[in-house]
């Protein structure tokens, strides 16, 4: 149950508690069914696109369920390879080989990262000389500034749109 | 019947209700269309176990509720500073003329206003209160929450959700200043 509505008010806060009670359903517009049935139809149709599509061009959610399964069991015997790879490698007297691969594997990305670091660096560095500059400065509160002002005038524009589709 | 000419018929039935429920939280025509078109798709997937159920419209009206609280909270956190724009000048101009019409009735065509009007009144008086108020006071009056659960749904605390329907109320009460007798007559 509502708790009671305040004593010093009580009167007019049941006519207008009774007043909104009463009041009727609202008339629904005329393209509210329609709209719903074409919905309904476009949902069919994409089902049934959906089904004459081979399972292997389908989003993996949608694959049967037991490719689903397969897939899930896949991916869990992968992982525990990764995790027991090292032992593996032991086992099967491999390991040298292997560790020899990724080593080379792992100086390549190495290297390359150190690349992209050095090249951070010097934009990084260049932006710090340019940002002492006024202009620099000037020009970036300019674009910060146009970035929100058009952020906020299309908001206005949509809120005032959206009222105005009010009926 | 056909399975879509049967919800077609269920659809009408409840139409009016999903829409006026969606209409009366969100204050938007195009808004409220959405969110009764949506409602109306989650009863299709499950219109078997709702095609005899006598409890469908309440069914039909928590899912439109919860809709259009949903929409409202997206709604808030991206268009809140705008949105309260709106609102400051729709109480600025449009709220002052409403209220002219309402503490004026003689000023209108027909001094006897009609039942139809007075609620017509009411409805256009709800749907300018602010959304914050509105949705409380929706809830409040219209679904027979109480303050603890409004506060619950709206994600709010217990003293703004009185202080919301407070403020409400008031403000009904202000635009409808002349008319509460009428609300009486029609009680």
């Amino acid at each position: 149950m509502n708790t009671p509505l305040p004593p010093s008010d009580d009167r007019s806060d049941a006519r207008l508690h009774a007043a909104l009670r009463r009041l009727p359903d609202l008339q629904a517009p005329d393209t509210l069914i329609p709209g719903v049935l074409a919905a309904i139809r476009a949902r069919e149709q994409a089902a049934a696109a959906l089904a004459r599509t081979p399972w292997y061009r389908r989003p993996v959610t949608r694959w049967p369920a037991g490719l689903r399964i397969a897939l899930g069991l896949f991916a869990a015997g992968l992982l525990a390879a990764l995790a027991f790879a090292p032992e593996l490698f032991a086992l099967t007297g491999t390991g040298s080989a292997v560790q020899a691969t990724l080593t080379r594997a792992w100086d390549t990305l190495s290297a390359l990262a150190g690349a992209l670091r050095t090249l951070f660096g010097a934009c990084g560095a260049a932006l710090r000389v340019s940002a002492s500059s006024p202009y620099v400065l000037g020009g970036a509160a300019v674009v910060l500034f146009s970035y929100f002002a058009l952020l906020g005038i299309g908001g206005a524009v949509w809120r005032t749109a959206s009222q105005a589709r009010r009926s | 019947m056909s399975d879509t000419a049967e919800f077609e018929t269920f659809m009408r039935n409840y139409q009016n209700m999903v829409f006026s429920t969606a209409y009366r939280l969100t204050a938007n025509h195009a808004e409220a269309q959405d969110i009764a078109q949506e409602t109306f798709l989650k009863a299709y997937e499950r219109f078997d176990g709702l095609r005899e159920n006598p409890a469908a419209g309440g069914w039909l009206k928590t899912v439109a509720t919860n809709l259009s609280l949903n929409h409202l909270s997206r709604y808030k956190k991206r268009w809140s500073f705008f949105s309260d724009l709106r609102r400051q000048d729709d109480d600025g101009d449009e709220g002052t003329a409403f209220e002219a019409r309402i503490a004026a009735p003689e000023s209108r065509e027909s001094e006897t206003a009609s039942q139809e009007d007075t609620r017509a009144l009411l409805d256009e008086a709800l749907a300018k209160l602010p959304h914050d108020q509105r949705a409380a006071l929706v809830l409040y009056h219209f679904h027979d929450m109480p303050y603890q659960d409004i506060a619950e749904k709206l994600k709010v605390s217990l003293a703004k959700v009185k202080t919301d329907i407070m403020r409400g109320r008031d403000a009904l009460k202000r635009r409808l200043a002349g008319r509460m007798s009428e609300l009486e007559l029609h009680a």
